[in-house]
């Protein structure tokens, strides 16, 4: 169970008995020496007992349960699992969801990828493009929330102005629309994603002798970006979309601040549908089944990042 | 909630601010300008769009073709009316209240979690870090409603009590990451030769570690203080009540209670709710390249 997260060189912390330490530090120690460690990490050992692992045990339980948190909890075995969208506002907010991932997931790699490509091109002012890329990623979410809501606002926003420009004079009622209005986050999503920074990175990384040698072979440049570029960026890409994924399911506040939801839960999405069934419907044995479901998917996630990090993972202190 | 996109920010450092250039010949120069230009334009059209509508005037926000693209006149008017209809100064207050009651209790327990995972050698610690990472991955959503619960039956709900107390805890497994990254690559000698002098873990750590790693503290109060401004999920559950109310719950009633004519006054506290966030987050940026060309240091 070893990971190269874990098992880069540590300073100082070589094998037992080393003989580059002083030998009160390798051998001999005390009791209460040996305890410091975890005296240290005492809070973060309660912390992770009452806030992490409490919470995840009780979740568990009252999945099989109706639980209002007034009345004491019924147990009722998997109806909870099994009747997940026996709502209509549940079911739509599933769908909403599976749809968000499937298309703002990839949606935002490629465009994270592209952007990234674009502020690699050596040109001059490159270091004031890039400066003013990062310039949206700073406004608060409630600055950007308000003013994205004009923006498609149907009456005075910029998009139905545009698409009047373009030939399409009747505009859309993007945000009062049940079905259109997922797809305002989904845009949202795409383009403020914060995959560019990684790739960006990565393509720091790539070595500049692979570049030349397939110049000296006669690689086009799309041949090169194909056969040097993404496959060097593969780790990146990994990265990327596992910590696009579990962002996925923490979308919350944008939608809340613009939309609250609707219409008619057209916009409403994984978290707030725990939040509202817990807190709204008081039907906590729900919010309970849907915050183990959502468990799961991260710990499928976590195993994944473990599995392969050996690929991606860099390490600071590494060399 | 912050800590996927914290963590990888830590992890992949460089792209960010080593600008150095490597040349990909992917797009050619000639078209590379447009391109960016292009994209530029895009990224920083809804920025643009709100500074300049909140010092539009209503008449001209209502010409939508051709696209006023400048206000004019300009007018401070939307300012003075969005001042008016809530409390910002208290909202203010409050955002920077749950930053310090978060931030404080946070970073001490932190500290102490992450010099032990970095500078001490204990049964387990591999396999607790790896515990400490899988916590970073998880949603909040995971445990929001039974931590609630818990909460409430505990009485702290209305105070003050659910952001200072589970940060006494180091419930921040993204921050205990970064600092132990941080905190095993500054060089051993340093705290060896204190040791041989007779200084304990505590001073070590107060004396040689802490100020060492002032450029990744300074981060953590940035993404601390950007969180409080960001979040919404603990202020919704924890802090509703008007007097505790933060900038983007009271945004959130500001934006839900528009009418047409509020367009205005929204782009207006936009701007000034986003300004000084905007501001640190550009200050933070040296902060953030400075911590990590320090660690670059070490043999």
């Amino acid at each position: 169970m070893t990971s190269p997260i874990l098992s880069g060189p540590q300073p100082g912390l070589g094998p037992a008995g080393d003989p580059g330490l002083p030998n009160r530090w390798a051998r001999g120690r005390s009791f209460r020496r040996r305890m410091l460690p975890f005296l240290f990490l005492l809070p973060w050992f309660v912390g992770v007992l009452t806030f992490q692992a409490y919470p995840i045990l009780d979740s568990f339980y009252h999945s099989f349960t109706i639980y209002d948190v007034f009345q004491p909890a019924k147990w009722i075995g998997l109806r909870n699992y099994v009747n997940l969208a026996e709502h209509d506002y549940t079911r739509k907010a599933l769908t909403n969801t599976f749809i968000f991932v499937v298309v703002s997931v990839p949606g935002g790699l490629v465009v994270g990828l592209l952007q990234a490509l674009l502020l690699n091109v050596k040109v001059r002012g490159l270091q004031l493009f890039r400066t003013l890329a990062l310039v949206p990623g700073t406004v608060p979410v409630a600055g950007a929330a308000a003013v994205i809501l004009f923006i498609w606002s149907p009456s005075l926003g910029l998009i139905n102005t545009v698409l009047k420009i373009l030939g399409f004079p009747k505009g859309q009622a993007w945000l009062t629309d049940p079905v259109m209005v997922k797809w305002v986050f989904i845009v949202m999503a795409i383009q403020g994603g914060l995959g560019m920074l990684i790739f960006l990175a990565g393509l720091q990384n790539v070595p500049q002798e692979l570049y030349d040698a397939a110049k000296i072979d006669g690689a086009k440049s799309i041949q090169t970006l194909f056969t040097v570029t993404l496959p060097m960026l593969t780790p990146y890409t990994l990265f990327n979309l596992l910590t696009s994924l579990i962002g996925a399911f923490q979308m919350f506040s944008a939608p809340m601040l613009m939309t609250g939801g609707g219409p008619a839960g057209g916009s409403t999405f994984y978290g707030q549908l725990i939040y509202e069934n817990a807190f709204r419907y008081f039907k906590m044995g729900h919010a309970a089944a849907l915050s183990w479901i959502l468990f799961v998917i991260s710990m499928v996630i976590v195993v994944a990042v473990f599995r392969t990090s050996a690929s991606w993972v860099y390490y600071e202190g590494g060399n | 909630m912050a800590g996927i996109r914290t963590a990888r920010r830590y992890i992949f450092p460089e792209g960010r601010f080593t600008l150095g250039m490597r040349a990909s010949r992917i797009i050619q120069h000639s078209n590379a300008y447009l391109l960016i230009a292009a994209f530029l334009f895009l990224a920083l059209l809804p920025v643009f769009w709100m500074f300049s509508n909140a010092f539009k005037t209503l008449e001209q926000m209502r010409i939508t073709f051709p696209i006023q693209w400048f206000p004019n006149p300009v007018t401070f008017e939307n300012f003075a009316d969005g001042w008016r209809a809530r409390d910002w100064l208290l909202h203010l207050r409050n955002t920077l209240m749950l930053a310090v009651f978060v931030l404080l209790p946070t970073m001490a327990s932190c500290v102490l979690a992450a010099y032990a995972f970095a500078r001490m050698r204990f049964p387990g610690s591999e396999l607790l870090m790896m515990l400490n990472i899988s916590l970073m991955l998880m949603p909040d959503f995971v445990t929001m409603v039974p931590r609630y619960v818990m909460m409430a039956r505990l009485g702290w709900i209305g105070t003050w009590l659910p952001a200072i107390i589970p940060s006494m805890l180091a419930l921040n497994p993204a921050m205990v990451f970064v600092l132990r990254q941080f905190f095993r690559a500054i060089p051993n000698e340093l705290s060896e030769a204190a040791r041989l002098d007779g200084c304990n873990d505590l001073v070590i750590l107060w004396r040689i570690i802490i100020p060492l790693a002032k450029p990744i503290l300074a981060l953590q109060v940035v993404l601390i203080t950007s969180w409080a401004w960001n979040d919404l999920l603990f202020p919704l559950l924890y802090l509703k009540d008007k007097s505790m109310q933060t900038l983007t719950l009271a945004m959130m009633g500001f934006i839900g209670s528009r009418g047409d004519t509020q367009w205005g006054p929204m782009m207006a506290m936009s701007v000034l709710v986003s300004l000084p966030m905007m501001a640190l987050s550009y200050y933070g940026q040296r902060y953030f390249t400075e911590g990590f060309t320090l660690t670059g240091i070490k043999g």
